[in-house]
């Protein structure tokens, strides 16, 4: 499988309309260029055209890595949401193989299809590598922490110090994550500085513009 | 929110003027006027009272779970603590708390799952029917949660208080850009009467206008989202 196919596959799109979605932008995007060439042979138009159509390829393809992250950070969220539940079943007695059952009800798609794929990985292998396995589904290495803490609560019988240690962890992990988000907002407020510099520099296009038009004017009467 | 939409009339109605004095074109003016008008009074004053309602609403979630984990700790039943509560919910009519008088006490918890659409909303109902259910002390149970509801509640505020700060700076970079505008308007009277003739020159303006309006929607997007955790729709 390339790796634009693994990508697309990856973030659950059809590899088949993406690619037809990008066929059908080049086509069109071709066709106009080859009449604008046949019928008007403006350099300018089709120059204009061109750069189009590339930064609507580019927008396109870059919009897929967009996707990715936002899944990779949704994936990441909802096992700081999952893992709530879990503590607050196994903080109440409940052992971790009945706890990681109780809290599939409460899983989106994917965490449940990971979260069964642990379950039915747990009864088969009773070492720490299932939870290494579903650790590896998230872009953040704290998780595969909380994962191993939590293995060793199995190990260890659910012993109050590997609960406060799974405790800590998971406390730990939440405050990075909603850090993070603070960042990405702020990165996301900070972008939006451009917005204003862009209308500045749409001003200074049109004094210019109009500058050159009118010394133009004045060389055309002279 | 009336003071909002007075704001929204006169930045709209500013518009059309800086319009209308840039490119002596009255029909711009009024058309800019109104378009930003429309714009500001459908969806700009839609998006902040969305932003507003879910805040608040954020604010009397986290102080119901708190105060009713408290009040349960000290009455140890249900009914004893959520009786408590009831004064808080109260103060919002839009709880009907007279409506459901008739349900139990867990069946009330659950109703307010309606209007407490957050994703803690839900932990916190989870923890009280196990608490309901197999007894515990309810202090050591929501321990978690209570720590998950502070840090979402300062989340909220820092997010809020960043936009905020955000909003101001924004403005005042595009007031500087409106006074460059204005400053080559008066400055070099004489070129803009000879320039303004030029129909580019009016669909130049009209362009300005309308990355302005394309920029405020960015803006609205980013700074009037509130980034609270909601419940899926799998919880």
């Amino acid at each position: 499988m390339n790796s634009f196919k693994k990508r697309i596959s990856k973030i659950g799109l059809s590899y088949k309309i993406e690619i037809l979605k990008f066929l059908l932008i080049n086509i069109t995007g071709l066709t106009l260029l080859t009449i604008l060439f046949v019928f008007y042979r403006s350099l300018y138009m089709i120059v204009t055209v061109f750069g189009l159509l590339l930064t609507i390829n580019y927008f396109v393809y870059s919009n897929y890595k967009k996707i990715e992250t936002i899944q990779k950070q949704s994936h990441i969220d909802e096992f700081a949401k999952i893992i709530a539940y879990f503590e607050v079943f196994v903080g109440n007695g409940f052992n971790v193989y009945t706890s990681f059952s109780k809290i599939v009800e409460y899983a989106s798609p994917w965490m449940k299809h990971h979260l069964e794929t642990l379950i039915s990985n747990i009864d088969d292998d009773k070492t720490v590598g299932p939870f290494i396995i579903f650790s590896n589904n998230f872009d953040n290495r704290t998780i595969e922490n909380v994962m191993v803490s939590i293995y060793q609560m199995i190990e260890e019988g659910e012993r109050n110090s590997r609960l406060t240690q799974f405790k800590f962890l998971f406390d730990s992990f939440s405050e990075a994550n909603q850090n993070d988000k603070i960042e990405i907002k702020k990165r996301k407020l900070d972008n939006l500085n451009a917005l204003p510099l862009i209308g500045a520099g749409i001003v200074t296009a049109i004094v210019i513009f109009g500058v050159i038009t009118i010394v133009g004017d004045l060389i055309n009467g002279l | 929110m009336s003071s909002v939409y007075l704001v929204f009339i006169i930045v709209s109605f500013l518009f059309g003027i800086f319009a209308y004095i840039s490119s002596n074109n009255l029909i711009l003016g009024f058309s800019i006027a109104s378009v930003f008008a429309l714009y500001f009074l459908i969806f700009g004053v839609r998006r902040i009272k969305k932003w507003k309602s879910e805040v608040k609403n954020h604010h009397l979630c986290f102080n119901f779970i708190n105060s009713f984990i408290i009040s349960l700790n000290i009455k140890k039943t249900l009914s004893g603590a959520f009786e408590s509560n009831a004064i808080l919910m109260n103060q919002n009519s839009e709880f009907e708390l007279d409506s459901i008088a008739n349900l139990t006490t867990m069946q009330k918890i659950e109703y307010l799952e309606k209007h407490f659409q957050f994703h803690i909303y839900k932990l916190f109902v989870e923890i009280i029917k196990l608490y309901d259910e197999q007894g515990g002390d309810i202090l050591e149970m929501s321990d978690n949660l209570i720590k998950t509801t502070r840090r979402e509640e300062e989340y909220v505020i820092s997010i809020a208080q960043k936009s905020k700060r955000k909003l101001f700076e924004i403005v005042l970079l595009w007031v500087f850009t409106f006074l460059i505008l204005l400053f080559v308007r008066f400055g070099l009277g004489n070129f803009f009467v000879s320039v303004t003739s030029n129909p580019f020159f009016t669909a130049a303006i009209g362009f300005f206008f309308a990355f302005n309006l394309l920029a405020n929607e960015i803006l609205f997007r980013t700074v009037f989202k509130s980034e609270i955790k909601v419940r899926t729709e799998y919880e």
